[in-house]
């Protein structure tokens, strides 16, 4: 069935010599090259379960009384997107959970993205000829998080209205054009009444499309330059050590899909996200609390909350305070992301192309500079929900504040020389293992002019 | 001896009873004090000369009288309230330095219950399994003493569990349950090895001729035995009485909530309940005047033991907590019944909700009290449950008035300067109607000029509805936490999971 249908496509498109090929093309089987695969797989759970969503919701700023089957807001006057969530969650077969396997899938989506960059970054794959990938991946993930913000912005309840509103308001901190920017992006002073329609065509047309752009961007290159690989024995700059595509890592990679649709859809079944008819419709003159953004926008509501009260005032302008940790620390921070192959071929002085892997300890600067990064975005992460935690440790929230000021000057810091050093000892075990190998021996010449063949004794 | 102490603490506790049948309203129970009798007698029938002499020389005799010692006389005389009574009964002279005494520091962290439980226990395995058993059985002071220190540990131990009289340790009846039920494996393996052991662990016994005519290592197989038996049925039946106590308090609880919802007919229309209760409540109050008398009486009694010392007398305050003029009985009702007053630290930290320290009765008589002494403020709000139309309303003010602090699922929040709003999880529908109208902390207060009775019955009932988890259909609500809780998930239970997946997939190398 399979070989006529092959063959019908050879005969009309001559595809056979480029299958034959592409079927035998080798994939590495280290485990942690299928973190990307994670993310290509709820980014399929997206778009299956965002199609349903988006034929269902009303992207409406018009107000309208609900009438449905929750109590608690029967007769109240809603917009027309949050009266259209309201009814696929309680009103349309299966709706509340296809709108929650849609929720889950973003959050596993852009956990699985940073996680899958992790390990570009610790294990040097970024570097030439690699570059242009870096970059296209990097962006995927500021397209993935804009997904999620415009995504869970969509149903106009008083939980995202807040974030919105915080939006705006650093969008308006930028020196002298942040007014014009904030009303380019919401259509007028917050709450501006066309910004639901924007963000629906922001989040079911416009990233979507460059996500998926992009995606087979990434891949053709991928295709094109062929994998990275550990080392290891037989392995080479040039060669590619793994298993054909065809069957043995399609068939995995398949697996790996069902899994990825099984985690989401358990998730999407058994455990509530975003309740937005708890939150309730949103209301310019209210504000939620304890609000918290979703995981991948915490590290902004954490600068936010960890940055100094200073405001600056020059030539009769004001830089409100905001405008530093919600605008030029993500700008710096993801510049600095942009550029780090060039910054470390500018360090390291190394122009070569390099297709075999680095071990994390055997470059403990960039791991332990990695590991600072991490740190500061982890510190930045919880953070932003030091209210919750206030609540559930029983101590003031703004000594928690504080604590977590210190610690994102500390932490960094600390994680850069504790990474440093544990890859250096790491470094000196593998060094240790590889010396007791019984093929390694030592020579060591006699004053009598032999040689005498002993174990390796010491180490430096 | 023995018997001259006994006698003298019957009379002591009689004495003590009949001053406070003199001083208050309600007598003491027979029962009370029957248990008190009950008990006294059997420490001085086990600790009398002729058992004496035969557990001396019987292992099996001398298990009983332990047993008999720490598992029957202790729960008896705590049955007899001694402490409550040493409390209520003499004058306040007399009876504040007691009061004072019991909350001491050093008393309150040595009564701690996760303490005596850990005395008790300790206290078996280390005589059984050290040389201080046979020293006792050798030299007559230390068997005294040893005695004197099963009964102390015991009455430390079961005075939790009998849970009757003052405590500065709120022990529900769940943590009791489990309290009951983790000694029982204690006395069991004790008694277990006591039994399989194959040699005579006290040779004193070797020496001593057998009363019952049985060689020494069978008379310890037996003793091994009935501790393991006497110790596990007693227990049990602790664990039951524990559980009926407890269903008894709960269905006692639950009358009381029905009386306050029958006060006003549900589900009227609201200008007909308003005008209901507008006519009935000065009539019902007229009647309850003539009791109110003795309750007032009781309540000052209460007041000066126990909110005196911190609140001064007549209710003008002191340095440490603030004056209770007017504060009216809903504020009363709430602070005791929510267990967060009496404060053990009255300082700057916030009382949270505690199973309450004092009886629905002994409440009631503080709100007389404090009432009685200064007129006015919030009463005690009865709330009734409308229709589902007001849900509509009371989700309206809820958002507008209560979720900023605690939160749209009322899950609680912080609310700065190291207060939190507490989650609403816990509290009773009048709990939550008294909190709304006394604001109680930093919680601001919601009088009927800003909310309506139909505004607050809305509210309340919104509440109600959040707290019986009415609105999750989505499946499990992870504690209310919002995108914290579902961040965390998604990391360790989704992205864990997948990983999980691709480590057995993928190779290591």
């Amino acid at each position: 069935m399979i070989a006529k249908l092959m063959l019908w496509l050879d005969d009309r498109l001559g595809t056979s010599s480029f299958t034959s090929r592409a079927f035998r093309k080798a994939f590495p089987d280290h485990w942690s090259f299928m973190l990307g695969e994670i993310a290509l797989y709820s980014f399929a759970s997206l778009l299956a379960t965002g199609i349903f969503l988006g034929l269902l919701f009303d992207a409406s700023d018009t107000h309208q009384i609900y009438h449905g089957p929750y109590a608690p807001l029967v007769g109240v006057s809603v917009s027309g997107a949050y009266a259209s969530t309201m009814r696929i969650s309680f009103e349309t077969q299966a709706g509340l959970m296809i709108r929650q396997i849609h929720h889950w899938s973003a959050l596993l989506f852009c956990a699985a993205i940073v996680t899958h960059m992790a390990r570009i970054f610790f294990t040097g794959a970024f570097r030439k000829p690699r570059e242009i990938n870096w970059i296209i991946g990097l962006t995927l993930l500021l397209l993935a998080l804009g997904a999620g913000f415009t995504g869970y912005s969509l149903p106009d309840d008083l939980l995202s209205g807040t974030g919105l509103r915080i939006a705006a308001s650093i969008a308006m901190t930028i020196p002298f054009v942040g007014v014009w920017i904030e009303s380019l992006f919401f259509g007028g002073p917050f709450p501006a009444p066309q910004i639901t329609g924007r963000l629906f065509f922001t989040h079911v047309f416009l990233l979507p499309s460059l996500i998926v752009g992009l995606i087979a961007v990434h891949m053709a290159i991928l295709w094109h330059q062929k994998h990275t690989q550990f080392r290891g024995p037989e392995r080479t700059e040039s060669n590619v050590v793994g298993s054909p595509l065809w069957p043995n890592y399609a068939l995995k990679s398949l697996g790996l899909g069902f899994a990825s649709f099984a985690v989401v859809v358990i998730l999407g079944g058994f455990f509530q996200i975003n309740p937005i008819w708890q939150y309730g419709p949103y209301d310019p003159s209210l504000v939620a609390s304890p609000a918290q953004p979703d995981w991948y926008v915490g590290w902004l509501d954490g600068a936010l909350r960890l940055g100094l009260p200073i405001a600056v005032h020059i030539f009769g302008h004001t830089i409100p305070a905001a405008f530093l940790p919600g605008i030029v620390f993500p700008l710096v921070a993801f510049t600095l992301l942009y550029l780090w192959p060039w910054i470390e071929r500018w360090i390291t002085k190394d122009d070569r192309a390099h297709n075999l892997l680095d071990m994390p300890r055997d470059v403990p600067w960039r791991t332990a500079t990695g590991a600072a990064i991490l740190a500061f975005f982890l510190v930045t992460t919880l953070a932003a929900s030091d209210d919750v935690q206030a609540r559930l440790i029983a101590i003031p929230v703004e000594t928690l504040t504080r604590v977590y000021q210190g610690l994102g000057i500390a932490l960094p810091i600390l994680a850069w020389f504790a990474v440093f050093q544990l890859c250096r000892e790491l470094q000196a075990r593998a060094i240790q293992r590889a010396m007791k190998d019984p093929r390694i021996v030592e020579y060591v010449r006699s004053p009598e002019g032999g040689f005498d063949e002993q174990q390796p004794t010491s180490v430096t | 001896m023995i018997f001259v102490l006994g006698l003298l603490s019957l009379v002591v506790y009689a004495l003590g009873v009949r001053a406070h049948d003199a001083r208050h309203r309600r007598p003491i129970s027979r029962w009370q004090i029957a248990f008190f009798a009950a008990g006294v007698t059997v420490v001085a029938v086990v600790l009398s000369p002729p058992i004496d002499a035969l557990a001396d020389a019987s292992f099996t005799a001398h298990m009983a009288q332990h047993l008999a010692l720490t598992m029957l006389a202790a729960p008896l005389i705590l049955l007899g309230a001694p402490l409550r009574l040493a409390l209520t009964a003499p004058p306040p002279r007399i009876a504040r330095p007691i009061a004072r005494a019991l909350r001491n520091r050093l008393v309150v962290i040595l009564t701690a219950p996760v303490l005596a439980w850990l005395a008790f226990v300790g206290v078996m395995w280390t005589t059984h399994l050290s040389g201080l058993y046979e020293a006792a059985l050798e030299h007559e002071a230390v068997h005294i003493g040893e005695h004197a220190l099963f009964l102390a540990t015991a009455l430390l131990f079961w005075y939790p569990i009998v849970g009757i009289g003052p405590t500065t340790h709120p022990f529900g009846h769940f943590a009791r349950l489990l309290y009951v039920l983790l000694v029982m494996p204690q006395t069991a393996f004790l008694g277990l090895a006591i039994y399989q052991s194959r040699h005579v662990l006290y040779p004193h016994y070797l020496a001593a001729r057998n009363p019952f005519g049985i060689s020494a290592l069978a008379d310890q197989q037996a003793a091994g035995e009935s501790m393991w038996i006497a110790g596990s049925l007693i227990m049990f039946v602790a664990l039951l009485l524990v559980a009926a106590d407890w269903a008894r308090n709960d269905s006692r609880l639950a009358a009381r909530i029905d009386t306050r919802l029958e006060a006003v007919p549900l589900g009227g229309s609201l200008l007909l309940s308003l005008a209901i209760a507008a006519i009935f409540a000065p009539s019902a109050a007229s009647a309850q005047a003539a009791s109110n008398a003795t309750q007032v009486r009781e309540g000052r009694n209460l007041y000066e033991l126990r909110c005196s010392s911190c609140h001064g007398i007549h209710l003008r305050g002191s340095p440490i907590a603030p004056p209770l003029l007017g504060v009216g009985a809903a504020t009363v009702d709430f602070w005791l019944e929510t267990g967060r007053m009496p404060a053990m630290v009255p300082a700057n930290v916030q009382a949270m909700h505690e199973p309450p320290q004092f009886s629905l009765e002994e409440i009631n008589a503080l709100v007389a009290y404090v009432t009685a002494t200064s007129p006015g403020g919030p009463v005690i709000p009865i709330v009734a449950n409308f229709g589902p139309g007001n849900l509509v309303r009371g989700r309206a003010i809820y958002a507008a008035n209560c979720q900023a602090c605690h939160g749209a699922m009322g899950q609680g929040g912080s609310v700065g300067y190291g207060y939190i709003a507490p989650p609403l999880y816990a509290a009773s529908v009048t709990q939550v109607a008294e909190a709304i109208r006394t604001g109680p902390g930093p919680m601001p207060r919601f009088g009927p000029s800003v909310l309506s009775q139909s505004d607050l019955d809305a509210v309340v009932h919104y509440v109600n509805v959040l707290q019986t988890q009415q609105a999750d259909p989505g499946g499990f609500n992870l504690a209310n936490l919002g995108p914290v809780a579902e961040g965390f998930v998604a990391w360790v239970f989704g992205l864990g999971a997948l990983v999980g997946v691709i480590r057995l997939i993928g190779s290591n190398a």
